[in-house]
């Protein structure tokens, strides 16, 4: 019981510390990120404490999230009463979203329901057993739970030729939960992955909710339903948390740049900038931070305004970078490591072929073309933005910004490819990264369909 | 410049457009009928995207001008409409055949991949959607059914005739309601309400299969314990980690194949660590990088494969090399006693186990 205790109380103390900064925010959205925020501010202590050569604890678990609970209660108690006071919250908030006349509606409920519970008692039933989930993730776990520090990591792959840095080649957001959760007499630390997937779904709901209507529900009916989504909340990877944080950030960070009112949003973008430092925690090989840094740093230039925006976003995503890339360095040294490291660009530029990058051309369209309807609801949008931009059809800021960020993580997924294309130059090995890599794209082309073409504005009036 | 696309596609409108479909239901055709991945693997064509792109006359064409108006009679759509009923039918039946016999019975009796013919027929049915203008009969009375002649007495109560058919002709409506909303979407919106469909469809028949394996799996091994759950995903392998488990010690040093042909996972050190640490592996890449092969003190044994082509890693089995042991155990099969372990020696043909080397 200790362990669901635990995941309640980060929970709840991330939703209050959430509430205190960006109380204008929907329920679910708050108790997404209110979730984010407490897994990464609960993983990222420990990590600093193992930094410390100190193994974890029982105690120490117990301590933290206590003293992170009083802390949070410190600087949002007095606005989560308030909240409580106006009945703005929870039941009467959660009544509104789930009430509805149509019986489609309430289907897809059920359904979605039904889905919701089943795979939580997948994930929790099962042992963990997929390769890298098993081999990596969760032993560093189970070995973290027993005690072991980051020398003793560093020494289990020195008779492996094969997987030199293995037990470093990724951050330990996950490795960090399942061993907490172990300390805390859990079993199923498994439970990460569904419980991420559908405050995912409740986020990517109240997302569209706001622009679309009651469509919405169909939306994320469609996104939660995506099999190769799906199958990422009952397996101990780390895709999941990584979309989970990325998609957080991106879409909050959208909001405050299209935001025009002059409220002051600093605190949502310290928020924003805290999920993106979340994303690199979860996993720091993808670069696609960089984007949002860069557009971040773009939009500031070309507006003249909001300067105070760039460090309250940069802050967390340089501060694990530069502490996880440390720890890494120090024990271990792999491509993973280094994969930002500009020697790489230097091996590209050096290795680089043209048939390189036909053959990465290639293997993105057979990604797009395994995925064949993602693919021309991706190629209807493109369709649609290029022949009316000009026309300014597109008037939702919040849409334009969002579909350049994803449209600038398109190019640096297809740079990505280039390099892993020179760098392993076995085509399914291209192929799995980025089918792994490339997940991001389920819900940020769900979201600009839905956004863009929302159903009920889709009658052409005075066609015939 | 953008406005001027149209205008040029307007004048190779119709040429383009059934062209286009054209080339679209020839790579399906071929992907069907000859075998799958033809133009996909063989050409590297990516078909699907030429099926997209095949729209995209369509679309900057619709885009500027009167849609309805413009696509009437289009050869294109004539061929669509009378091949998506022929195709859609061979579907079905493909179908049923399958389902009533074995999975892929179609492809190995007949030598058509039918799955692929779902893309014409969606291709088909996009097209005849934005042509037709379905229009289904309001059904005024039930239809007279000759029970006597069946030899059954059964009368329809005036009110539940009625009912039914309030309740049919509800259902009636709402087709017409929904084909004539469809109507009323601009092109780019029934591309899109279109692909919403079929990826909502797609989705739900990806998941239908895997979920329920998952649900019964589950319900079977509902009370079961960690070794046994784990031995359902694993298979074998597992009880044969727990067996080289059992028989270590924590500070043996075990001797294991390298990652190659049939020994991904015995040949795995991360994979084995989770099942055996804290013992150490080693293979011959440490021994030979000056690793004291004098502490090892174990060995993993994997018999040879001898149905596999002579001269090859499995038929040679692992460890390939002749060693003084102090006793050597098989996997589910005791024990035996020798003082020598020969790689070419039948006794372990098959089997799993493990080397003593000493104690």
């Amino acid at each position: 019981m200790n362990w669901i205790i635990f995941i309640f109380l980060i929970s709840f103390a991330g939703l209050i510390l959430t509430l205190s900064i960006i109380p204008e925010r929907s329920f679910i959205e708050i108790l997404s990120i209110g979730f984010a925020l407490g897994i990464f501010f609960i993983t990222f202590t420990s990590f600093i404490l193992l930094s410390l050569d100190r193994p974890l604890s029982f105690n120490f678990i117990v301590l933290t999230t206590y003293a992170f609970l009083i802390l949070s209660l410190i600087f949002g108690g007095k606005n989560f009463i308030n909240k409580i006071e106006n009945k703005r919250l929870f039941i009467y908030r959660l009544k509104e979203y789930f009430s509805s006349e149509k019986l489609i509606y309430k289907l897809i409920l059920i359904s979605t329901t039904l889905l919701f519970v089943f795979i939580i008692i997948i994930a929790v039933y099962w042992p963990i057993t997929d390769w890298d989930a098993l081999a990596l993730y969760d032993l560093r776990g189970r070995l973290l739970s027993q005690g072991y520090l980051f020398n003793d990591l560093a020494k289990l792959d020195r008779f492996d030729p094969n997987n030199p840095g293995y037990y470093f080649s990724y951050p330990l957001l996950t490795s960090i939960f399942h061993a907490q959760i172990y300390l805390l007499g859990g079993r199923s630390p498994q439970v990460l992955y569904p419980l991420t997937f559908i405050l995912l779904g409740l986020f990517f709901y109240s997302t569209i909710k706001k622009r679309s209507g009651n469509y919405a529900i169909f939306y994320t009916y469609l996104f939660i339903f995506t099999p190769n989504i799906l199958r990422q909340a009952i397996i101990s990877y780390t895709n999941l948390i990584y979309i989970f944080y990325y998609f957080l950030s991106t879409v909050i960070l959208s909001e405050i740049l299209a935001n025009k009112s002059n409220r002051s949003q600093l605190g949502a973008m310290f928020i924003s900038g805290i999920l993106l430092g979340g994303s690199i925690w979860s996993r720091s090989v993808e670069p696609f931070y960089l984007v949002n840094i860069l557009f971040l740093l773009f939009w500031i230039i070309k507006n003249k305004q909001g300067y105070i925006y760039f460090p309250a976003y940069i802050f967390f995503p340089l501060l694990v970078r530069y502490l996880w890339k440390n720890t890494a360095l120090k024990y271990a040294n792999s491509f993973f490591i280094n994969s930002l490291n500009i020697n790489i660009f230097a091996k590209v530029l050096a290795n680089f072929k043209i048939e390189y990058m036909l053959e990465a051309i290639k293997i993105i369209l057979l990604f797009l073309q395994d995925n064949i309807i993602l693919f021309a609801l991706l190629s209807t949008v493109g369709l649609i933005s290029l022949l009316q931009y000009k026309s300014k059809v597109i008037k939702s800021d919040f849409l334009r910004i969002t579909a350049t960020i994803f449209m600038m993580d398109m190019v640096v997924l297809f740079l990505g490819t280039l390099i892993v294309s020179i760098e392993f130059q076995e085509r399914k090995e291209i192929f799995d990264s980025i089918s792994r890599t490339g997940l991001f794209i389920y819900p940020f082309s769900y979201l600009l369909v839905a956004i863009g073409n929302p159903l009920e504005k889709m009658i052409v009036k005075n066609k015939h | 410049m953008l406005n001027l696309i149209p205008v040029y596609f307007n004048k190779y409108y119709k040429r383009v457009y059934v062209l286009t479909l054209l080339i679209s239901y020839i790579f399906y055709l071929g992907e069907t009928f000859i075998h799958p991945g033809i133009f996909r693997l063989n050409e590297n064509i990516p078909i699907f995207l030429i099926s997209v792109l095949s729209l995209i006359p369509h679309f900057i064409n619709t885009a500027h001008t009167n849609y309805f108006k413009s696509n009437n009679n289009n050869v294109a759509n004539i061929i669509a409409a009378v091949t998506t009923p022929i195709f859609f039918s061979f579907y079905l039946i493909f179908g049923y055949i399958e389902s009533s016999n074995y999975s892929n019975y179609v492809f190995s009796t007949y030598h058509v991949y039918y799955q692929n013919m779902i893309f014409i027929v969606l291709t088909s049915i996009f097209y005849l959607i934005s042509i037709s203008r379905v229009k289904l009969p309001v059904i005024k009375k039930l239809p007279h059914i000759n029970y006597e002649k069946l030899r059954i007495k059964f009368t329809f109560p005036k009110a539940i005739s009625i009912r039914v058919l309030k309740i049919l002709n509800k259902g009636i409506n709402s087709i017409n309601l929904f084909f004539i909303y469809l109507h009323k979407l601009s092109f780019r919106s029934l591309l899109i309400f279109i692909c919403i469909l079929f990826l909502s469809f797609e989705n739900i028949s990806n998941l239908i299969s895997p979920l329920t394996s998952e649900f019964v799996n589950t319900w079977k091994y509902v009370g079961k314990s960690y070794d046994e759950k784990m031995g359902f995903k694993w298979g074998a392998f597992y009880s044969y980690m727990l067996f080289i488990k059992n028989n270590t010690t924590e500070d043996s040093v075990i001797y294991h194949p390298a990652v190659v042909g049939p020994f991904l996972w015995e040949g795995s050190q991360v994979v084995l660590r989770y099942f055996l640490y804290p013992r150490i592996l080693v293979n011959d890449e440490d021994i030979k990088s000056d690793y004291p092969s004098e502490t090892i003190t174990h060995a993993l044994l994997i018999g040879p494969n001898e149905l596999a082509p002579e001269g090859s890693i499995p038929r040679r089995g692992f460890p390939d090399l002749t060693l003084n042991v102090s006793a050597i155990k098989i996997f589910n099969a005791g024990s035996i006693k020798t003082n020598i372990y020969t790689p070419d020696s039948n006794l372990y043909s098959g089997k799993k186990g493990l080397i003593i080397l000493r104690k």
